[in-house]
């Protein structure tokens, strides 16, 4: 017992140096003792303040600024952790309606190993179990489709649901069944107008499934192997003039909680969403929010006007940014980090462009610009030339939103994201509809298909879809404490699904030497710093990168390394693409920044890759050949895989087709870091 | 009889006869019954939404409702509507299984549950499992040198992206980080003290200190029932319907007709 009071005392002590030395730390580097560099301190619980020591009292002593620790810090120079933290279970309206019975405990389960069952009856399982997991159900009508379908309960008997009893049995789930999500939506909305449905029974229906999702995030939420996050989505959804607004809403911690999560049917404005977080965060709940398919936004999601239509001030961008640290670049439904529209010298921007609104089933096109990270990027530092806060500082993570609790990553086994709605690559649109059934189509509903040689394929978004992608983390251990820490120092990277790792430091003293001495890592926190963070100026001295990446195993290995460089003269935005490293001993045109190819081929009649091309390990340190110090720059690291098969092409030959023409029959599979910020004037 | 002579008396009569005549002989399609029975049932389901009773007049509005859909109901019953719709035809299908399902015992003893456990282990196994330290070099020669320079190994090793540590790490979990090689050789390791290798990754030599090695083992039964059970349950229900078509099939035959 006794032994337990002083572990909890030295845990809550260590707990609170913690908080304590980054704020320590960065008035050591601003006053340009130590280093020049410093992580950057969005961390919510710290301000500045509380660390300064103040001389103006005249005490006897003046108090040292050293930091001691009082036990060596554990795995200081941390480890990567892979996760995903988007992905919905039968709790969802839309997973349920697609057939989705698997529950928050199936999804982690899955993350864990296991197997569980796709909708339509096959088994789903991960090809290596991921180290955290977060389900994210949507908050708006959460658990209530599931338990309207169940004709004993309240819910079903007053709302008068019998056209959808036990909707998800197994012997209901065929492809013939009615579609009720709309009219269950519409009954709902009306019913709750007239009063027949009591705004208590919809919080008591959310809350029970609520209630689920946190009891399972703590059963399976094991410290030091496997770790949870309480989490669910806020989906402002499909509307024409307000765009598609979804953030999934993180919690750090599970001992308090809000009893029902912030919806859209509370309001569809994000900026509520963060007065609710915010109000949350002063009773010491602390979440974060993480933007997603920005891509299908219709361009609103990094727009340069709130709510109201005013354009952004600093209070709009300190909240936005003190809740909203990271974005998701890349999942199921498109890769958002750039679009061939808006960076047109960039050979690699086309990759996985998911090019409609989202929700509307690939009728309308959604507008790039507002809708892309590095755009943002560019524009938050715009924000900062004109001297105003940079509502766009994010760092960068990976998810599926698969909708059947299992993600599909695996180019070679995707089951795509929405259950019985695209279970089979005729209904994805990689291999032509039965002729009978493309014949029907194209009589009735031409614009839903698109006719080939080889017969008539659906030719809605799935086909834009992507087996992507996942999150990964430099954290000291697997634990809730440190992989939230790292969200919030945005020491993250996203994959497009394979479990590529990668190191991006910025700093000043970097040499060739640094990168084979066996303290590299040491000497790279401690000199530089990490992805996520704010690089400060030392004179007119360029910046120098180490830029380190392996591939995964299991995938294709390394063809490069680049940097991708956004910087603003005159607010006046600009970007560049770098080829930092390159495989099979090329080296960089200095002229073009590109590497010479490396001839890297892929079998299209079995999705074989050439041998021996490529690199398992690319490892640099890269010096801006462009630097100009006074200039303000954002820097983030991109990764290449050699090419490989894409997922309609493995889906394609395994029905004996070829490969369709309209659709890259490759793909690279692709890693992102958060950016490093260079910041003229802050020295 | 006064009664006998009224003309409103046999007009009164013979309304009645031809309403029970009319009654006996049409078709019963064309009759729809509303009763006491169905007033309540329409009744009770609108309180069910509304949370309140109906007045008459809004029961007698709820029972025309009903009526009209009954026409509908019976009209399109009449087109044979029914006999080729994908929808009603499932429906059937799952409630004669439903049915099917229910003659079948479904709930297990323990024993027998126990039993089906036993008999399905390889289903229930978890993977087995390694602890181990790495370090990474540059060439084989330098991670065979390094072994017999003892001394602070670590300091000669080259930086890896690969952790040092490794707690248990599934062989799944190895081959996708080292490389199937390196898995193949770690598994031939046993637990030691000191570092042993070289063996080789996706990315270069490395020496390993093997800390604990766990064979895959068998979830106790206890840890695991809920999931036994629920295999059980999907299974008998598997095999009930087999046993109920395998138990009627000779009631069918079966006529092929050539194109």
């Amino acid at each position: 017992m006794r032994l337990k009071v002083v572990t909890l005392l030295i845990g809550l002590v260590l707990g609170a140096c913690g908080s304590k030395t980054e704020p320590a730390q960065s008035v050591n580097d601003s006053g340009g003792e130590n280093s020049s560099a410093s992580p950057s301190n969005n961390d919510v619980a710290s301000t500045p303040s509380q660390a300064a020591p103040s001389r103006t009292q005249q005490g006897l002593l003046t108090i040292p600024n050293d930091i001691f620790s009082a036990l060596p810090a554990k795995n200081a120079t941390r480890t990567a952790f892979f996760g995903d933290l988007h992905v919905h279970t039968t709790y969802s309206l839309d997973a349920f309606a697609v057939g989705t019975m698997a529950t928050p405990s199936d999804a982690y389960r899955y993350a864990l190993g296991d197997t569980i069952q796709h909708p339509a009856g096959f088994d789903m399982t991960l090809r290596v179990p991921l180290d955290f997991y977060a389900v994210t159900d949507h908050a708006m009508y959460m658990g209530m489709l599931f338990e309207g379908a169940d004709p004993s309960t309240e819910l079903a008997r007053i709302m008068n649901l019998d056209y959808m009893a036990n909707y998800n049995a197994p012997e209901n789930l065929v492809p013939e069944r009615p579609a009720v999500l709309g009219r269950f939506v519409g009954d709902v909305r009306r019913m709750i107008g007239d009063g027949t449905l009591s705004q208590d029974l919809v919080h008591d229906v959310i809350h029970d499934a609520w209630k689920d999702t946190v009891a399972a995030a703590e059963q399976y939420n094991k410290p030091g192997q496997f770790t949870t996050f309480v989490a669910y989505e806020y989906t402002a959804f499909s509307n024409p003039d307000r765009g598609n607004l979804h953030r999934n809403v993180i919690f750090r911690d599970a001992d308090k909680l809000p009893a029902v999560p912030f919806s859209s049917l509370h309001s569809r404005n994000p900026e509520d969403l963060w007065d609710w977080m915010d109000s949350l965060r002063d009773e010491g709940i602390e979440s974060l929010a993480i933007p997603h398919n920005s891509n299908g936004s219709g361009g609103q999601m990094f727009k340069l006007v709130d709510w109201a239509g005013n354009p952004l001030d600093d209070a709009y961008s300190s909240q936005r940014i003190r809740n909203e640290p990271l974005m998701e670049i890349t999942q199921i439904k498109g890769t958002s980090e750039t679009h061939p529209l808006l960076s047109d010298n960039d050979e690699w921007a086309g990759f996985e462009i998911m090019p409609y609104y989202v929700g509307a089933g690939g009728n309308r096109l959604s507008e790039p610009s507002g809708g892309y990270a590095r755009e943002a990027l560019l524009n938050g530092l715009s924000f900062e030339d004109q001297g105003m806060k940079n509502p766009f500082e994010f760092g960068f993570v990976g998810a599926s939103d698969t909708h059947t609790a299992a993600i599909g990553d695996d180019e070679s086994d995707f089951y795509g994201k929405l259950g019985l709605a695209d279970a089979t690559p005729q209904q994805t649109g990689a291999v032509p509809l039965s002729a009978e059934e493309g014949e029907r189509l194209l009589q009735n509903r031409p614009d839903s298909v698109k006719e080939f040689d080889a017969g008539v394929y659906a030719n809605g978004d799935d086909i834009t879809f992507g087996a992507s992608g996942i999150t990964g983390v430099w954290a000291e251990d697997n634990t809730r404490e440190s992989i939230y820490s790292a969200f919030r120092r945005k020491e993250t990277f996203a994959t497009t699904g394979t479990r590529i790792k990668v190191r991006f430091f910025g700093g000043y003293d970097f040499t060739d030497e640094t990168l084979t001495a066996p303290d590299l890592l040491e000497t790279a926190y401690s000199d530089g710093v990490s992805m996520g963070s704010d690089l400060l100026p030392n004179g007119d001295r360029a910046p120098r990168f180490i830029v380190w990446a392996t591939q995964d195993a299991l995938s294709a290995p390394l063809q490069r390394l680049q940097v991708v460089k956004g910087w603003t003269v005159d607010g006046e935005p600009h970007e560049q693409v770098f080829d930092v490293a390159c495989s099979d001993g090329l080296a960089v045109d200095p002229q073009s920044h590109r590497c010479g190819d490396n001839g890297a081929q892929v079998n299209l009649e079995d999705c074989s890759i050439s041998a021996d091309v490529g690199a398992a390990e690319l490892k640099t340190v890269w010096v801006d050949p462009e630097f100009d110090p006074s200039v303000r720059a954002f820097y983030y690291s991109r990764v290449l895989e050699n090419p490989t098969c894409r997922w309609s092409t493995w889906d394609a030959i395994n029905e004996g087709y070829e490969p369709r023409p309209d659709f890259p029959a490759t793909i690279q599979e692709r890693a992102f870091t958060s950016p490093i910020w260079y910041r003229p004037g802050t020295g | 009889m006064k009664l006998l002579k009224s003309h409103v008396f046999w007009f009164v009569v013979l309304g009645i006869l031809i309403f029970v005549i009319d009654e006996q002989t049409s078709d019963p399609l064309d009759t729809i019954v509303v009763d006491a029975a169905l007033e309540r049932r329409v009744a009770a389901l609108w309180a069910s939404q509304v949370q309140r009773e109906p007045t008459e007049a809004e029961i007698a509005s709820l029972v025309d409702d009903w009526v009209t859909e009954e026409i509908w109901r019976r009209e399109s019953i009449r087109l044979s509507l029914d006999e080729e719709d994908q929808i009603i035809r499932r429906r059937m299908i799952q409630k004669m299984q439903f049915i099917a399902e229910q003659e079948a015992e479904l709930t297990p003893t323990e024993e027998e549950l126990r039993a089906y456990y036993e008999a399905n282990h390889e289903r229930y196994e978890v993977a087995s499992s390694v602890s181990f330290e790495q370090l990474q070099f540059q060439s084989r020669d330098a991670a065979s040198s390094t072994l017999s320079a003892g001394e602070s190994i670590a300091n000669l090793a080259q930086p890896s992206m690969q952790s040092r540590m490794n707690a248990r790490q599934s062989p799944l979990q190895v081959t996708s980080t080292f490389g199937l090689e390196f898995a193949r050789s770690l598994n031939s390791y046993d637990v030691a003290l000191n570092w042993q290798g070289p063996i080789q990754s996706t990315f270069g030599w490395h020496l390993v200190k093997v800390l604990e090695k766990n064979p895959a083992s068998v979830t106790p039964f206890l840890d695991i029932r809920a999931t036994v059970l629920g295999d059980y349950t999907y299974e008998s229900q598997v095999q009930a319907q087999a046993d109920f078509i395998e138990q009627v099939r000779p009631n069918y035959d079966i006529v092929r007709k050539e194109k």
